[in-house]
């Protein structure tokens, strides 16, 4: 049992960071803002659930574990937001791209 | 001694983040580089201030160097602050002093004359070196900054 | 381990090389964040999870904001896109071109590479100097974890660091928070005298045009954006309780008044970048705070006195509450100081005349001449002019 939590965890970690990557690759390599806060946000949120899920199982406190979750909330929450802030500015600047 | 050491690393990374700090902040002219210069280098300072005390003491974790740390981050950044002030005070006066030397020069009338305070006043903006053009470039344009921006 | 370690140190050591090596200065700050954040990892691998708790605040966070929000001021119009060098070019050749792009005022070539060749041998005898001294290291000559050690049953407190701030090198702290006081003073009387309580104090155009100088950090309406104004409401009460949980946690673990004071800087820095203008709104009672925490530490510190015991020396079974009482204090005006340093520099909002016109003739008379800058939404510029009549 505690075997199969250890393989399963592996694995939710690993994808995890393997989309981190992804998205970090995205950020350095695509063209223009908007398809990098599309890279940024939509690989980076997808691996940092898998994190989250992955590392909850290594709480040892449900407190513990709460603070993992609020942080995955907050994370999430601000990066949408400066997801947003950023393509708003740039869709204020230039209506026609 | 030659084996790995986290605290002994760590340290050797402060003193070369010092040296390396130092020759960009000797190197470069713009006032907000050799800001960023001085804090790496004030990190690079903790850096070898907590690696050494650790190392002398195996590796064990001493409070006395990281409370004195931690008083030193808050300082950095308040004089950080500071000097970001002072800067923003800099560019300013040079905005206004460029606005002196252009109204100066509208008055003589002379077109020679007047492109030669202009001359003095972009040499005024770039002498600043943190500023780049833009502060010059409002100056020259802008007839009615003078009357707002001018500080009394 | 090992290998992590080594990749940060490396990393750290790139970063910091990415921070002098970029002709872009915005691009050199987002290195100097990225710096700062690698530095806070370092500091949890030091076992000083304090410092990284403070790092990551302070250094990451709060410093990259500062210098950002000097850097819109500085170009007041957004940072030009691209033309940076390559990045794999020698570093002497990107220092030169740095410099030749900087400064108009060419010298001669010679002296330039002399110039370079005394600056890079002298940084070189530094370092060799530092690594000499780190492997001749003597060994400690006193047991100082040892020594805390035993004075934390008497410290009335039980997280060692907090311990020494706030107890067996207090005069330091003490001492410190009047460096922060005496830093803000000189902030605020640099202060642009503005004509505050003429008319147009900040109207939400002018809000608006000094946001839109937030090179990529804010979008231009921010003031009235629902999103950005939404999620800040719901943020900074989060922010404020995890700065109070921070402090209250500081007695028995990692945590405490410095970097409790810099998440309350950190809530009013996204207020007032969200457009909340809250500290120029309280300015007597902004001005109360800054000295508040400093003025009750010395009141503590000397009131003992009068018990005949010697200056800043706590009252048996008084040390726990009295250090507690202290630190709160000083979070808040620790707090304010870096709040204030931040919000009242000039150019912020305190000479927002001079600003605001810079934004019009930029996006008014000269459309289209000046890359990019021209055309931004002509409603702005009409209020930003309309604003100075």
């Amino acid at each position: 049992m505690s075997l199969l939590l250890t393989i399963v965890q592996t694995i939710l970690i690993g994808t995890g960071v393997l989309f981190f990557l992804v998205g970090s690759i995205g950020l350095l390599r695509f063209p223009d803002t908007y398809t990098r806060i599309h890279a940024l946000t939509k690989a980076d949120n997808l691996g940092l659930g898998m994190l989250v899920v992955g590392l909850l199982p290594f709480a040892n406190s449900p407190q513990q574990a709460l603070k993992i979750l609020l942080c995955w909330v907050l994370i999430l929450a601000a990066s949408s937001v400066s997801a947003y802030l950023v393509a708003n500015k740039l869709q204020n600047e230039e209506p026609d791209a | 001694m030659i084996s790995f050491s986290v605290d002994f690393w760590y340290a050797g990374i402060g003193a070369a983040l010092i040296a390396l700090s130092l020759l960009a902040f000797l190197l470069s002219k713009r006032l907000l580089k050799k800001l960023l210069a001085f804090n790496i280098m004030g990190s690079g300072v903790f850096l070898m201030m907590v690696g050494m005390a650790q190392t002398q003491n195996d590796g064990a974790a001493d409070a006395v160097p990281q409370a004195l740390v931690l008083t030193g981050i808050v300082v950095a950044v308040s004089a950080t602050a500071l000097a970001l002030v002072v800067i923003r005070r800099f560019a300013l006066a040079s905005v206004v002093a460029a606005l002196a030397a252009e109204n100066k020069a509208a008055e003589n009338d002379a077109a020679e004359n007047d492109a030669a305070e202009k001359n003095g006043a972009e040499r005024t903006g770039s002498d600043t070196a943190v500023s780049d053009t833009t502060v010059t470039d409002t100056a020259l344009t802008d007839p009615n900054l003078n009357k707002n921006g001018d500080p009394q | 381990m090992i290998a992590f370690d080594i990749l940060l140190g490396l990393g750290m050591l790139l970063a910091a090389a990415g921070v002098f090596w970029s002709a872009d200065l915005f691009r050199a700050i987002v290195m100097f964040v990225v710096f700062g954040v690698l530095l806070a990892l370092a500091w949890l691998r030091l076992q000083a999870p304090d410092l990284a708790l403070a790092e990551a605040a302070i250094g990451a966070g709060l410093t990259g904001v500062l210098l950002l929000d000097t850097l819109s001021v500085l170009r007041a119009k957004k940072t030009a896109a691209g033309k940076l060098p390559p990045v794999d070019q020698q570093l002497l050749n990107t220092f030169t071109s740095t410099r030749a792009c900087a400064a108009q005022n060419n010298h001669g070539k010679g002296h330039e590479n002399l110039r370079f060749l005394a600056v890079g041998l002298l940084s070189l005898g530094i370092l060799i100097a530092l690594q000499a001294a780190l492997f001749m290291r003597p060994e400690a000559a006193v047991n100082l974890p040892s020594m805390v050690a035993e004075g934390i049953p008497d410290a009335g407190i039980e997280h060692p660091i907090t311990a020494v701030l706030l107890n067996f090198r207090s005069y330091d702290t003490l001492l410190e928070v009047a460096v922060l006081l005496v830093a803000v003073i000189i902030g605020l009387s640099l202060r642009i005298p503005s004509n505050s309580n003429e008319q147009q104090a900040p109207s939400s155009a002018l809000i608006g045009a000094r946001q839109a100088a937030y090179a990529g950090v804010i979008s231009e309406d921010g003031g009235n954006d629902p999103i950005l104004r939404n999620f800040t409401q719901r943020l900074i009460p989060l922010v404020l309780v995890t700065g109070g949980y921070i402090l209250w946690a500081g007695s028995t673990m990692p945590g405490g008044a410095f970097q409790a004071g810099a998440l309350i800087a950190a809530a009013g820095v996204i207020a007032r970048l969200a457009g909340y203008n809250i500290a120029s709104r309280v300015d007597q009672l902004l001005r109360f705070g800054l000295v508040l925490g400093f003025l009750v530490f010395l009141t503590v510190a000397a009131s003992v006195m009068f018990g005949g015991r010697p200056f800043l020396n706590y009252p048996d079974g008084w040390a726990g509450s009295l250090i507690f009482f202290i630190e709160a204090m000083l979070t808040f005006s620790i707090g304010l100081t870096l709040l204030s340093l931040f919000v009242h520099s000039p150019g912020d909002g305190a000479e927002p005349n001079a600003k605001s016109s810079q934004r019009s003739v930029k996006s008014g008379s000269t459309v289209g001449s000046d890359n990019g800058v021209g055309n931004r939404p002509p409603g702005n510029s009409g209020k930003a002019e309309a604003d100075h009549d």
